[in-house]
């Protein structure tokens, strides 16, 4: 490892790159979280320090917008987070415990190509489908989008876990007496728990932080978290948009950390 | 054998696809027996323990249980069970609890089933490591989990795939003496799969030797070494020296054969479902140990002259090669008995005897 890290920092001109990458994807981020404790209603001028922003988003004049807009985010973020990791693991099982079948190249690329896709093409596309079809736009359109696109985020950690973890352990389970439900209920579903709490994580902050897909199909009269904070600063950036964002990183952070970890930790499932 | 009929397959035939792995495969397991499946890797053997077992399905046939048909049957419905070659122990359960689970699954009271898994920690001795989870397990103690495990609810047979293969020599061959013990105090039938002829031999009441998906020769370690049916059989188990040979006359199974320099041997044809008629083309088969060096005071000449190859040093005995006249080699085995045995140096002219009653004869 020292040794790998000690020869790629031989490689002239490493330095200066990883300092721009850094910079470039974290200086705005930093700045945002510095200037949500700036005392000044400046955004660009420090004042000294202060909690008055976080305050502000609590008690504010527009507290009460906020506040609904992050229930609708938390509440459909957590609904599309358990559908989307039911028919993530479901489908995990079939691609990887199903054996070979027609079409399952065909399935694996389906499942896996709402990453691929541009956001701005499926979010048009569901748009015109919820429209066509005569779907009333609001609560329930958005929450049916999150699950959607949710899939193959929560899909990934889930198949990737699943593939390492030998077939025997479930027929072990049947030879004993189990039922398939019982089979995957006490024997894979705990080997397989790591896969899927990191899968429902990833998915629930796909879900919390998504705008373009939301933007397009809430419809008028209601937002979510990101849609809000967009509307708000299109009238101006205010501190209290910084306040906000902070708070949203440090949930997207904890989240991410903690599906890493048990990602990491649950590694090597009975490889005895 | 005058025992009851644990295991009957009859006319079994798995397809996957074009693909035969099995063809026509009946057998006869008997009750508290040691059946031994035993072949090289795609010989078919752990399909055919997965079709007991109930993983696989057969394509034709029939698979009978103690006279109750199976072979529609769920694996989760047959009272067999099976030990993995990977063990498969639970990882996130301990070791009762994993002992437990068969136990559970079939409904059997609580307080039963903690005695009866204290009963099987005992069996394979791991009493003191009940609440151990497997990963905290050596390969050995897991592999006496798998077993007490697979024997906690009281399956009518035991199928194990390959079970010592994980582990290293010395453990193997510990687990072999013990696992032979634990099947006596069970006193259940045992269907073992392994690829190794050693672990066969030892451990086996009876041995079926497979090879491309259909059964060679079924009998006991002593009828599988000393008389093998085939070709393949006298190849795969131990070392043979199979030379071409030539039916000279027979009587009943009783055979004159030429070998290779034109001398005549007595040979038993093994297989005794067919006959062969005169002339008909196979080879002699004699163990190396069957081989016997002749002296230069024994004055006279034996069936085989050859000279003589390398030397391989074994230690309780020495390989020496042979080569015959027609390029054929043979292989014998010199005992290392005494400190100063005298054996021909590579080059020499020797002549070969064979064993009076060891010869056999196998058709291709």
């Amino acid at each position: 490892m020292s040794t790998a890290s000690a020869r790629i920092r031989a490689y002239p001109g490493f330095g200066i790159v990883a300092l721009l990458c850094l910079v470039l994807l974290y200086a705005p981020l930093l700045v945002v979280m510095v200037y949500s404790f700036n005392d000044s209603t400046s955004i660009t001028q420090w004042g000294g320090f202060s909690l008055r922003w976080y305050k502000e988003v609590f008690t504010g004049v527009e507290a009460a917008k906020f506040k609904v807009a992050a229930w609708n985010s938390i509440s459909i973020a957590l609904m599309a987070t358990i559908a989307a990791t039911t028919i993530a693991t479901s489908a995990a099982i079939g691609m990887t415990r199903g054996g070979l079948w027609r079409g399952k190249a065909a399935s694996f690329a389906l499942i896996n190509l709402p990453i691929m896709v541009p956001e701005i093409v499926t979010a048009v596309a569901t748009l015109i489908f919820f429209s066509a079809i005569g779907f009333k736009t609001g609560y329930l359109s958005i929450l049916l989008a999150h699950i959607v696109f949710c899939i193959p985020f929560a899909y990934l950690p889930i198949a990737a876990r699943l593939q390492g973890i030998n077939s025997s352990f479930e027929e072990a389970a049947i030879d004993l007496y189990a039922t398939r439900w019982q089979a995957f209920r006490y024997v894979l579903l705990p080997i397989l728990l790591p896969g899927v709490i990191s899968g429902a994580l990833l998915a629930f902050i796909i879900s919390l932080d998504d705008f373009i897909i939301t933007n397009f199909v809430k419809g008028a009269g209601i937002e979510t978290l990101p849609t809000a904070i967009f509307g708000a600063v299109k009238q101006g950036i205010k501190p209290n948009i910084m306040a906000i964002s902070s708070l949203m990183l440090l949930v997207s952070v904890v989240f991410v950390t903690v599906s890493w970890w048990i990602g990491r930790t649950g590694n090597k499932p009975g490889d005895t | 054998m005058g025992r009851g009929v644990a295991v009957a397959l009859s006319h079994v035939r798995k397809q996957y696809g074009s693909a035969t792995a099995l063809h026509d495969v009946s057998l006869t397991i008997h009750d508290k027996e040691f059946f031994t499946l035993l072949g090289p890797s795609g010989c078919g053997k752990t399909t055919l323990l997965r079709i007991i077992a109930g993983f696989e399905s057969v394509s034709d046939g029939t698979v009978q249980l103690h006279g109750k048909e199976i072979a529609d049957l769920p694996a989760n419905a047959r009272p067999v069970n099976t030990v993995f070659q990977q063990y498969s122990l639970f990882p996130h359960m301990s070791v009762t609890d994993n002992v437990l689970f068969g136990l559970q699954m079939r409904k059997v009271p609580a307080a039963k089933a903690r005695q009866r898994v204290k009963a099987m920690l005992e069996l394979v001795q791991l009493e003191d490591f009940a609440q151990r989870m497997p990963a905290q397990l050596s390969g050995g103690q897991q592999q006496r989990v798998a077993l007490a495990r697979a024997l906690a609810p009281e399956p009518e047979v035991l199928l194990l795939d390959e079970p010592l293969s994980a582990l290293d020599l010395k453990l193997r061959q510990a687990m072999r003496i013990e696992l032979k013990q634990i099947q006596e105090e069970a006193g259940i039938t045992f269907i073992f799969v392994t690829h190794d002829q050693e672990e066969a031999l030892t451990l086996s009441d009876r041995i079926a030797v497979m090879s491309a998906g259909a059964i060679q020769q079924v009998g006991t370690s002593h009828d599988i070494y000393e008389s093998p049916v085939n070709r393949f059989v006298a190849d795969f188990i131990g070392e043979s020296n199979l030379l071409e040979s030539r039916v000279l006359a027979h009587d009943k199974h009783q055979l004159t054969c030429a070998l290779p320099g034109g001398a005549e041997v007595q040979a038993q044809l093994s297989d005794t479902s067919i006959e062969l008629p005169v002339g008909s083309s196979g080879y002699v088969c004699v163990r190396p140990e069957k081989l016997r060096l002749l002296l230069a005071t024994d004055q006279r000449n034996g069936v085989l002259q050859g000279v003589v190859g390398r030397h391989i040093y074994l230690g309780t005995d020495t390989q020496l090669v042979v080569h015959l006249p027609d390029g054929q080699r043979v292989q014998l085995r010199c005992q290392n008995a005494q400190q100063n045995a005298q054996l021909p140096e590579p080059g020499e002219r020797v002549s070969l005897d064979i064993e009076p009653g060891s010869a056999r004869f196998v058709s291709h």
